[in-house]
């Protein structure tokens, strides 16, 4: 699990371009959007194209999304045990 | 964002007004209700200075007007806006209006493939006619809409666009909406979005409108660089008491696709842009973005 934390951190920092940031600097049950990370609609569809592409998950229900995406630790629970990739 | 750029969404008005209004237009008739507004305008115009001065500056120093002309044409374009607004009230209430379409074949040959798209319309002319006219079974359209309207105009905007197979998705601030756009797309439906305005994201781009430095809202083009996705752009631009002309246009070029995503997305809003431009030069009294779109 700690591994594929790192890793999705590795990707987020990627995908939304946080040039300034390392893995490290993101905590594992910070919130993502508004405080913690501050991530906004935009990175939210950055973070559903890389759940599609990377673990072959689609989210499509606003409720089980708004869990998702509540932190790291949260998405990394449900890659785990929804990937198809 | 700043305040003064920032648009709440709403239509002006209580539920029982939009209600009365409906029912005027099931007797009154259109031009009777334009000459009431006619009047009301002078007082807008002198009580709402951030609409006028808006407008005016538009007309002065991005169309070149001068005074005495930018003046006269603020009355005008307020007056054209009024018209908009009941035209779409008068369609609540059953009132059809003459549309030309332009270039339909253009949306066609697009819901005719599996995969989605886009289509971005703006604060010029009318976009919820288009929304009556562009009926697709194959594929729904899902509106994008601004989360402050009311849920009275909300019923009746969805029971007039229910039946052309167009669903309204409120971009409220939980995020909820971005999953359903999320998954209408991934379905291969359609999601018209204005790419004029800012809601869900404060981040811009910044392109050349009318020679002058404006910022288009980053979402509706990150979207379509993300996904790779078509793009088409609508105006419904009134062209007389029951008639309307409907433009449609692709975007989107074969060039850009195989450009990195940042400069896809720059590329798409600045051929928005220049698009924008030359509706506004045959069009210049149907803009409808009533703060200081360039700042």
């Amino acid at each position: 699990m700690e591994e594929l934390k790192f890793e999705l951190k590795e990707r987020i920092i990627d995908a939304l371009h946080l040039i300034d940031m390392v893995p490290e600097d993101i905590e594992d049950d910070a919130p993502l959007f508004k405080e913690g990370l501050g991530l906004d609609s935009i990175d939210a569809l950055e973070l559903m194209l890389l759940m599609e592409k990377n673990y072959g998950i689609r989210l499509s229900s606003p409720q089980e999304g708004r869990q998702v995406f509540k932190s790291i630790s949260t998405m990394a629970e449900y890659i785990q045990a929804h990937r198809t990739k | 964002m700043s305040e003064e750029r920032k648009w709440a969404g709403k239509t002006h008005g209580t539920p029982w007004m939009h209600k009365a209004l409906i029912g005027m237009f099931k007797v009154l008739p259109l031009e009777l209700m334009y000459l009431i507004m006619a009047l009301v305008i002078p007082f807008y115009m002198i009580f709402y200075r951030p609409g006028y001065t808006s407008i005016y500056h538009y007309l002065r120093r991005r169309q070149g007007w001068g005074s005495v002309r930018s003046f006269f044409g603020c009355y005008a374009n307020h007056f054209l806006f009024g018209t908009a607004l009941l035209d779409r009230f008068a369609s609540y209430a059953g009132r059809r209006f003459r549309t030309d379409m332009h270039n339909f074949n253009l949306f066609t040959d697009l819901t005719a493939q599996p995969e989605g798209f886009l289509m971005y319309t703006t604060h010029i002319g009318n976009p919820e006619i288009t929304g009556y006219m562009l009926r697709s079974d194959g594929k729904r359209m899902n509106v994008i809409t601004f989360p402050g309207e009311k849920s009275s105009i909300r019923t009746w905007r969805e029971n007039m666009l229910g039946p052309n197979n167009i669903r309204l998705i409120s971009a409220d601030d939980d995020m909820s909406w971005l999953f359903t756009l999320n998954a209408a797309l991934a379905d291969g439906e359609i999601v018209n979005i204005h790419a004029d305005r800012s809601f869900g994201s404060p981040k811009t781009l910044e392109v050349s409108l009318l020679g002058a430095p404006a910022h288009l809202p980053l979402g509706p083009f990150s979207l379509a660089a993300m996904r790779n996705l078509p793009v088409l752009a609508s105006f419904s631009l009134k062209a007389g008491i029951r008639k309307y002309n409907i433009f449609i246009y692709r975007l989107d070029t074969p060039e850009m696709a195989v450009m990195s995503r940042e400069d896809r997305q720059q590329a798409l809003a600045n051929a928005y842009a220049q698009l924008l431009e030359d509706v506004l030069h045959k069009h210049p009294l149907q803009w409808y973005n009533f703060y200081e779109f360039w700042n």
